[in-house]
This record gives C-alpha cells, structure tokens and sequence, in this order.
C-alpha cells in the first residue's frame, strides 16, 4: 500500500494536462481504471488541488473510483446479470459527470 | 472464510504491481520518486493512529454484522423502507463490494428488490471508515457533500436500475 503513493504524480500529472470537460471525462475514466482502497486516491485529489486541477476532475476522479471498477463489472456482470451491470454502470457514468459539474458549481 | 482469503490475495497482487511500478519509476526519474516516497512516508507518519483506528472499526464492524441478519432484514422488506435499509447497509459496510456480489445475487434470487441490490452497491461507495482520513486530506466540505450526493444517487439509481432491468426486453 506504501508503494501505490508513489504513482501519485504521475497520475496527478496526467491529469492535470485536461480542462474543464475534457478534464471531468478523462477523471472519471481515470478513476474507472484505478484499483485498491479509495484511501490512495485521496492522496491524488490533493496533489491535483494544490496544483490548480478543478473540483470537478476530483470529484470524477474519486467518484468513479469507488463507483465503478474494472473488477467489479467483471463480477458484477456473472453475479447479478447483463441487464442489471449494464444499467447500473452506464447510470452511474453519466451520474458522476453530472455530480462533478455540481460539485465545481457548490464548492 | 474463503471471500476472506480471496481478498486477501486480491490485494496481495495489487502490492506486486505497484512495486513493479515503484520500479520502473525508480528507473525512469530517481529524483520525482524519492519525493514521492519521503511523502508517502510522512503521509503514513501522520496518520498511523488514524489507519490503525480504521482496522479496528472495519473489524468491530465485520464481526458484528452477521449475515442472517443482514438477509432477514433485506430480503423481506420492501418499498422505501427496504431501499433505506439497504442504502443504510451499503455506507456501514467495508471492504470491497464486489466481494459481496455472491451474497447480494443469494439476496435477489431469495426475492430481494433489484432496486434495494442496486441501492446498496450505490451506497457501498461511501466508505465510512475512511471519512477521517478523507477529510483530513481533502477538507471536511468537500468530502461530505461528495458523499452526501454518492448516498442521494444510491437512492435513484435503486429506482432507475429497477426501472431498465423490468422494462428492456432483449
């Protein structure tokens, strides 16, 4: 777990190369991909706010973290049905960009 | 026991990879790394008594919700009251959710709502043991009305799933 830190920057850095729209959809994206306990991501969040990353991209990035994961669509997929992985997943995608819009308009 | 074990080794892979990619960043940039590290190592200096707080309370918590319980309550409700319980169930929980899918499938087939399914994966989002530590790092604001809204999306997408998985005919 120490070690997942390490690539702090270089995701931190990734990301900070988007803005605005095109900052929220590479978060979420980002955040699909990311495996391991959300704690490693709050790391990342900072490291993007303090190097001027907008509320939105961190609140893609940690939503779809802990919303959708590549393992657990795999699982979710056998376990619970094509129907039900299917819906749950694409709701939630377009949730999260919704909720990342809002979060950069309230905070 | 056994989901017990397969997590366990599901995260042990995970510390492989992130050492073959402390590697290969050691190899690429030296210097970047070694911050990288020292950061890391503070990060954990700080707060060692916050982490160790978590492990107890992930296992006060896992060792006192049994799983009768939980189907019993669950699985016989419905309406409202079932999708609270169930967005309730899904923020007190800890550990990965997808470990739960099994368990959650057991639920369906026993007549357990989809939306109540949908709502506790939704709400499995808010990781309750890591608030402190979240909030430390990120600011109690931010952190709470992200999860204040992860707990109102759980809630429609109960609804919403339901909605596509009874009325898409494939």
């Amino acid at each position: 777990m120490l070690q997942s830190f390490l690539s702090k920057e270089s995701i931190g850095n990734f990301l900070l190369k988007f803005q605005g729209f095109k900052g929220i959809i590479f978060g979420e994206l980002t955040g699909v991909v990311m495996m391991g306990p959300v704690a490693s991501g709050y790391p990342i969040g900072k490291y993007l706010l303090e190097n001027g990353a907008s509320i939105s991209l961190i609140s893609a990035f940690l939503l779809s973290w802990v919303l959708i994961g590549i393992v657990s669509i795999t699982i979710e997929f056998r376990e619970l049905g094509v129907k039900f992985a299917i819906s749950r997943n694409v709701i939630t995608l377009i949730f999260i960009i919704l909720v990342s819009i809002l979060m950069g308009i309230l905070i | 026991m056994k989901e017990k074990i397969k997590s366990f080794f599901s995260e042990y892979y995970l510390e492989i990879i992130f050492l073959l990619i402390a590697i290969i960043l050691v190899i690429i940039n030296k210097n970047k790394t070694y911050i990288g590290f020292k950061y890391a190592l503070n990060t954990y200096k700080n707060l060692f008594f916050v982490i160790v707080g978590v492990a107890l309370l992930s296992v006060l918590i896992s060792e006192l919700i049994n799983e009768n319980i939980i189907r019993k309550y669950i699985g016989k409700e419905s309406g409202i009251k079932g999708v609270l319980i169930g967005a309730i169930f899904g923020t007190v929980m800890v550990g990965p959710a997808y470990v739960y899918y099994p368990f959650l499938k057991e639920l369906m087939n026993k007549g357990a709502k989809i939306n109540v399914i949908a709502t506790t994966i939704g709400a499995w989002a808010i990781k309750l043991q890591w608030l402190p530590f979240a909030i430390t790092i990120l600011g109690a604001k931010f952190i709470i009305t992200l999860n204040i809204f992860i707990f109102i999306f759980a809630i429609i997408s109960g609804f919403l799933v339901e909605y596509f998985v009874e009325n898409i005919k494939r």
